[in-house]
């Protein structure tokens, strides 16, 4: 009970907020190239170069709105030369995606040794701080209070998107052609609308949001970039995609999924002292097998809808 | 009968062999026959100086063998551009140096296939081996080195006068960058170094599982502040400057390594873990001007022989504690205490 306790401690719950958040804006980002039929691969890039023009925006400017604002610009050009690459050069998507990423690996290290004379990373002396979360007495709230208390803005900002993202996809006329445009790109073109320019908006929205994710990754606790802090943390918030099969509200289950696996991980690590090569897999067997539960779940339905009556084929 | 002709053909072999050797040495003699009077010594950095650590204390080594060796010395900055170490290697040698000295194991790969092409060259590899004819290789203890930030957490841990921050938890940390033998070489001497001070302190021990995931690393190490730990020791690369920025978060303290990162967060930041590349270095062009530097050869350097060093952020650490700290490193010097080591890293340091 008293290592349950010590497991399931109050700074678990930050950390499953730390580790979802930056999943989350990456992923919602993703959830609308995914929806108009594109895999974005290009993610973990768009997230990194927001990381690094934010922490470079943040310091020369020492405001932190400027410098949010330079991580989605950031993230927004880069999936310009994304979607202009693939959308209107026809490059394959995945291609141009690998790009994205070995580029941006590279000019970040490029940026960093010309700008800051330092190879792996750059931490500056001051760097203005985004606004935390303040809860006041509501910070007494079980997991809740202890998990949002003391985290920056944009973690709210996440979860309002998770909403947001849903309005715009299934209650706007923009989130419609998204999903036509993927769906069946004839029928769009047939409708006599333009699938490209359809495309791009999805594109444009994946990098503004990757750069976000990229400035909560960088600012939200570290202050500093490092080169290759993503980790890989865009293709898990591709895993998450898949996880939600790209709605909002499915997508924020698995970046959930992912935090919550990864900051379990982590106590289970120094509590319990179990080898860590082990347990750095649980986030991924997590993603695995809520991956796998779907269509497991759907087969046995099926099974059972099919021993009960025929109206089976009608779903066949 | 039997043996004569057998005799004949290894002794063929033989001349053979030392006509091939004369071949190489007269291939050589341009190079050194100018040199035999001034010892001239090329540096080529495979990165930038100005780092605060590894490259500026090699620079260090190559200054003092200018002043006290009388040689004549060249610095060649390889820039972060990896694709250009091949070149500016191949631009030092063969160019009437007696010594080319350079240095990580990045550019070991670009050194190994540059010594072939220049077999009369010598040259100094420090932090990495490469097993060449004309390459003396420097490796260095880094058990030794975290045995020295084991020491100095756990006199955190226990001098909460010196150490304001410090609860007196008798609780450290070590959070590492991968669970592989050469970090767990780091871990076992930490360990050994806290528990020489006192057996009774607890080491918290976590691996990120990545040297560029800063975030991972801040997250473990707030929760080992959350346990109580008074310092942790960061040896996990890039993902340790989310461990020193945590320490920096909730006003404890911590430890650097491989580059000075005393000055990132100096009110946390008590010392960095450093190799004393200049001492290593210095040493071996001593031994290179006396003619007797053993090449094809891994000189091993530890706190024994002065390799290794603790830089001690002194706003922090008073000087009682870097006295008490010495005298630590002086047991390991005298062979009172051993500090354990994992293999392949289980070295003992030369001389």
């Amino acid at each position: 009970m008293n290592t349950l306790g010590q497991i399931f401690n109050n700074s678990l719950w930050s950390f499953v907020v730390l580790d979802t958040t930056t999943i989350l804006l990456a992923a919602l980002g993703g959830a609308f190239t995914q929806q108009a039929n594109i895999l974005n691969v290009a993610l973990d890039g768009m997230m990194l170069i927001g990381a690094f023009a934010g922490i470079a925006v943040g310091a020369a400017t020492h405001s932190i709105a400027i410098a949010v604002l330079a991580s989605i610009g950031a993230g927004l050009v880069l999936s310009l030369l994304f979607g202009w690459a693939s959308l209107w050069l026809g490059a394959d998507f995945i291609v141009a995606g690998i790009g994205i990423g070995l580029l941006t690996s590279g000019l970040s290290v490029f940026l960093l040794e010309r700008l800051y004379h330092s190879e792996g990373s750059y931490t500056p002396t001051t760097f203005p701080n985004l606004p935390a979360i303040h809860l006041g007495p509501l910070v007494h709230i079980p997991v809740i209070g202890p998990a949002l208390e003391g985290q920056s803005i944009l973690v709210v900002v996440a979860i309002l998107l998770v909403p947001f993202c849903h309005w715009v996809l299934y209650h706007t006329r923009f989130g419609t052609h998204v999903r036509a445009v993927g769906e069946d790109e004839a029928a769009v073109v047939a409708a006599g609308l333009r699938p490209r320019r359809i495309k791009m908006g999805a594109v444009l929205i994946s990098g503004a949001l990757c750069g976000l994710a990229g400035a909560e990754l960088a600012m939200g606790t570290l202050d500093q970039f490092v080169s290759g802090m993503t980790a890989g943390r865009g293709f898990i918030a591709l895993a998450a995609i898949f996880v939600g099969r790209a709605t909002p509200v499915g997508t924020f289950v698995g970046a959930l999924v992912f935090g919550f696996a990864s900051a379990i991980a982590n106590q289970l690590q120094q509590v319990l002292n179990l080898p860590s090569n082990l347990l750095f897999m649980v986030p991924y067997i997590a993603t695995v097998v809520v991956l796998l539960s779907r269509p497991v779940l759907a087969a046995y339905r099926l099974k059972r809808k099919a021993r009960q009556g025929p109206e089976v084929y009608a779903g066949a | 009968m039997g043996h004569k002709p057998r005799f004949k053909k290894s002794a063929r072999i033989g001349a053979a062999l030392a006509a091939m050797t004369s071949l190489v040495a007269a291939w050589g003699i341009p190079a050194t026959a100018a040199s035999t009077k001034t010892f001239k010594v090329a540096y080529m950095v495979p990165g930038n100086l100005g780092d605060l650590g590894f490259f500026d204390s090699g620079e260090k080594g190559i200054t003092w063998a200018h002043q006290r060796l009388g040689a004549i010395v060249k610095t060649v900055q390889g820039t972060t551009d990896t694709s250009q170490w091949t070149p500016d290697l191949k631009a030092v040698s063969g160019q009437g140096y007696n010594v080319v000295v350079t240095g990580s194991s990045q550019v070991a790969q670009d050194l190994q296939a540059v010594a072939k092409q220049f077999p009369a060259q010598h040259y100094i590899m420090f932090d990495d081996d490469v097993a060449a004819p004309n390459v003396a290789s420097i490796v260095y203890l880094q058990n030794d080195g975290a045995f020295l930030a084991g020491v100095l957490s756990a006199l955190v841990t226990t001098h909460t006068k010196q150490f304001p921050l410090s609860k007196g938890s008798d609780v450290v940390g070590i959070v590492g960058g991968m669970n592989i033998p050469v970090i767990r070489d780091f871990v076992v001497g930490f360990v050994k170094g806290a528990h020489v001070v006192n057996p009774k302190i607890k080491v918290l021990t976590s691996y990120v599982g990545s040297f560029t995931d800063p975030q991972t690393g801040y997250n473990q190490a707030i929760e080992m502040y959350n346990q109580g730990a008074d310092a942790i020791f960061a040896a996990a690369g890039g993902s340790g400057l989310g461990v020193l920025k945590a320490s920096a978060h909730v006003n404890r303290y911590s430890i650097g390594v491989d580059s000075n990162q005393n000055g990132l967060y100096p009110k946390n930041v008590l010392a960095s873990d450093l190799k004393n590349v200049d001492v290593s270095v210095f040493d071996l062009l001593k031994l290179a001007k006396a003619g007797t530097l053993k090449y094809n050869h891994q000189y091993v350097y530890g706190l024994s022989n002065n390799g290794i060093a603790l830089l001690l952020n002194n706003k922090l650490v008073p000087k009682s504690i870097s006295n008490a700290l010495a005298a630590y490193s002086a047991k390991v010097t005298s062979g009172k205490v051993n500090v354990p080591c994992v293999p392949p890293y289980c070295l003992s340091a030369s001389k």
